[in-house]
């Protein structure tokens, strides 16, 4: 919570001041605050360079062969939100997993939310559709895997790659309108929300 | 009385009455590892603030693992909630911030969190409940928010306090029944000799070779451990704190003889006579046994040097280098899948359990698909040359031969170029580039389903675990399974640092769980990774020729 100053304050009408802003400053929970959570954003748009990113060829899990490049062209009509993740992570991707379970509702016919797997020598289509399963994904939800070379590649252009499976770090990409953002940390689904109407409404970061 | 304690007999009588007796720990345990609610439906949960999510998703297991000591994975670290750490005062003593910082890579924000030192009173059941349903801890601060907020029943509650109040370490008299002795800790490895088969030389010299890296690996490690103990105070970090949690290292040669139905037998026989806290390694054909009582006896086992794993994937405490034959005939199944041009399958196998056990798996792997497969087994005692293959053998086009043979036979092997598919799990010692460099022309132009890194391109850590191999005078004959050894070695050993005195096997696996996939490869194969839940490290076999070339 927001530090208050409680010293002494002179009269009534500054002790009353003081303390409406306190409790503005408690109820707008800034980004440091124990209660909120924390996250990061950066542009990283330049990474949309052609052949920078677009050509990896990704794995659907209905066994489907998709460029990465396909993928983002529909980001110049809606959003496309992607996170990587791997199917035996306990820890992270649960929780990130759950902030696009809980926002494809509102994202159905909006955006498109994409899972892509850091595992792929244990990540099977048959394991990604069991999770997409479990997190109850609709049908603009897709999960994907791919040669291995072609996803460490993918993290390392992405500045996301862990050499180990288990240190990787939360991080959700959107792109969309020529733009690609990198968001670091776990949102709320409310922030999550807020951030995609900030986006679309234009070049505010 | 003054008020005080009054105060404090009417805080225990409302503990007391609070606290259903004979809560089911039972109950507790599901709860606290699957998500499902005393009543048997799915707990309910707030994750990250406002987001609804059900328990059997990120239930307290799935961050707080089975064994209770916590994580780190993503750089959020995780605490410990074992019954010692939630039931105790928390206080900052550098003993706990030691016990936090894992031996393993960690991030900054890891590392960060955990020199956070915290300062708290013990959990009761009231101050429990705050943190489960509302993310407050003892210590009044809010927990993180990805730590679920949980709608629970009080029967929830109660159930899972018992279950935490077992939780962790056990008592110090059952540490006998782990292996533990006050100065010695007690592993074991399990040979199996191929019984009934020509290849048992190649078993005893392979025994032999493994044997020598397990005694110089032992020798040298107690010999640290002994330097450890004399000087107590040798240094100023925190290690010198634990020197009392070093123990001698014990290995147990547990050999099996006779048939297969009496190894569970033998097996318990010599963990009755000494209980041992993990198998490591070991030799042998057919690993059934072993894996069903190491998951019996909820047992680790790590990496054995077998070609028939178990591959169910309903193993908790059996952990292999790879899926060995059965992985290889998903490899082959994968490739004829995808060459349209072949119709037509001839199995060329050994008749001994290798070359059976792979026949059958490929025979199950192309069920679905539209192929004639022909089966041609190869008695003991005969060759797999011209002679032998040409009256049986009819020279079809859309034809692959797929060959589960010993290493001998290659040599003989009538050359059908691009036609043979060779699996190499039961040729483990091809994998070496001299070795593959004494093979013939035509051999090299056989396609291989390769479950080990591409020749020369291994990584560097080889030539690191070859050297201390050569120092040590020990021959190395068979690479694989000694190098599979040291590797099973080495990560106990890195493993045991970050247990110290905390002995729970759950732990023992989430620590290699996590391990694997640190730089400890010893170099054979390209990659080797676990996770939780995963059983198989090495998961990638390619189809590749030797001479390098591609058909």
């Amino acid at each position: 919570m927001t530090p208050c100053f409680t010293g002494h304050t002179g009269n009534s009408l500054s002790r009353f001041l003081v303390a409406l802003i306190c409790a503005a400053g408690c109820l707008l929970q800034p980004a440091w605050s124990q209660s909120s959570v924390e996250y990061q954003i950066s542009d990283i748009s330049h990474l949309l360079a052609p052949a920078f990113l677009h050509d990896a060829e990704l794995i659907e899990s209905n066994g489907q062969a998709v460029e990465l490049q396909q993928l983002l062209a529909s980001a110049d009509s809606q959003p496309v939100i992607f996170q990587f993740i791997f199917t035996s992570c306990a820890n992270v991707c649960p929780v990130m997993s759950t902030i696009l379970q809980a926002i494809q509702k509102e994202m159905a016919d909006q955006a498109q939310l994409v899972s892509i797997s850091i595992d792929p020598g244990y990540d099977t289509s048959e394991r990604l559709q069991s999770y997409a399963e479990r997190f109850g994904a609709m049908k603009h939800w897709r999960f994907f895997t791919g040669d291995t070379t072609t996803i460490v590649q993918l993290q390392k252009r992405l500045n996301i790659y862990q050499q180990n499976k288990m240190r990787h770090q939360p991080v959700t990409f959107i792109a969309v309108n020529q733009r690609l953002l990198r968001i670091d940390g776990l949102l709320s689904r409310q922030q999550m929300l807020s951030e995609l109407g900030r986006l679309l409404e234009g070049p505010v970061y | 009385m003054c008020n005080r304690q009054q105060a404090l007999i009417a805080g225990l009588f409302w503990c007391l009455s609070n606290t259903l007796p004979g809560a089911d720990a039972e109950l507790g345990e599901r709860l606290y590892r699957q998500g499902i609610g005393v009543d048997g439906k799915p707990v309910k949960a707030i994750v990250q603030g406002d987001i609804e999510v059900d328990a059997s998703l990120l239930s307290c297991a799935s961050c707080h693992r089975n064994s209770g000591y916590g994580d780190a994975e993503g750089g959020e670290y995780v605490p410990p909630i074992t019954a010692e750490v939630l039931f105790n005062d928390y206080t900052p003593e550098r003993s706990h911030l030691f016990r936090n910082l894992y031996q393993d890579i960690q991030t900054a924000v890891t590392r960060a969190s955990v020199h956070d030192i915290k300062q708290r009173r013990a959990y009761d059941r009231l101050s429990l409940k705050r943190a489960l349903t509302e993310g407050i801890g003892s210590d009044g601060r809010t927990l993180s928010l990805q730590m679920p907020r949980f709608q629970l029943s009080d029967a929830d509650i109660d159930a899972l306090q018992s279950y935490l109040e077992t939780l962790g370490k056990p008592e110090q008299g059952a540490l006998a029944a782990l292996g533990i002795d006050a100065e010695t800790i007690h592993f074991a490895t399990v040979f199996i000799p191929n019984e009934g088969l020509n290849d048992n030389t190649d078993y005893a010299s392979k025994k032999q070779a493994i044997e020598l890296v397990f005694s110089a690996y032992l020798k040298r490690k107690n010999l640290n451990t002994h330097a450890a103990q004399k000087k107590p105070d040798y240094s100023l970090g925190y290690k010198s704190d634990f020197v009392y949690t070093q123990k001698l290292w014990q290995l147990h040669k547990w050999e099996l003889q006779g048939p297969a139905t009496t190894w569970r037998e033998q097996l318990d026989d010599h963990y009755a006579k000494q209980p041992v806290f993990a198998v490591l390694g070991g030799l042998g054909n057919d690993w059934h046994v072993v894996h069903q009582f190491c998951e019996t006896r909820q047992l680790p086992c790590l990496f054995p040097n077998t070609a028939l794993p178990v591959t169910s994937e309903n193993g908790n405490y059996a952990l292999y280098l790879s899926r060995g034959l059965s992985g290889e005939a998903q490899t082959a199944a994968e490739w004829l899948n995808t060459n349209d041009q072949i119709r037509h399958v001839v199995q060329l196998y050994r008749e001994n359990s290798i070359g059976e056990h792979a026949a059958r798996f490929l025979e199950a792997g192309l069920s679905s698909g539209d192929f004639n497969i022909k089966l041609i087994r190869v008695p003991d005692g005969v060759a797999a040359n011209q002679e032998f293959l040409s009256s049986r053998l009819a020279d079809k086009k859309q034809q692959a031969i797929i060959a589960w043979l010993n290493r001998e036979d290659i040599n003989q092997l009538p050359f059908y170029k691009h036609s043979i598919l060779l699996g190499s799990a039961s040729m483990a010692e091809l994998w070496s580039h001299h070795q593959h460099q004494e093979l013939s022309e035509p051999v090299k132009q056989i396609s291989w389903i390769w479950p080990w890194a591409m020749p020369q391109q291994e990584p560097r850590r080889l030539y690191r675990v070859r050297a201390w191999m050569r120092s040590r005078w020990i021959p190395v004959v068979h690479e694989v399974e000694q190098f599979n050894t040291f590797f099973a070695l080495d990560i106990t050993d890195h493993a045991m640092y970050d247990i110290l005195d905390r002995y729970s096997r759950d732990y023992f696996i989430e620590l290699i769980e996590r391990m694997t996939e640190n730089s400890l490869n010893p170099g054979l194969y390209s990659a080797m990774s676990l996770g939780p839940g995963q059983r198989f490290a090495a998961t990638h076999n390619r189809v590749i020729r030797l001479d390098n070339k591609t058909d």
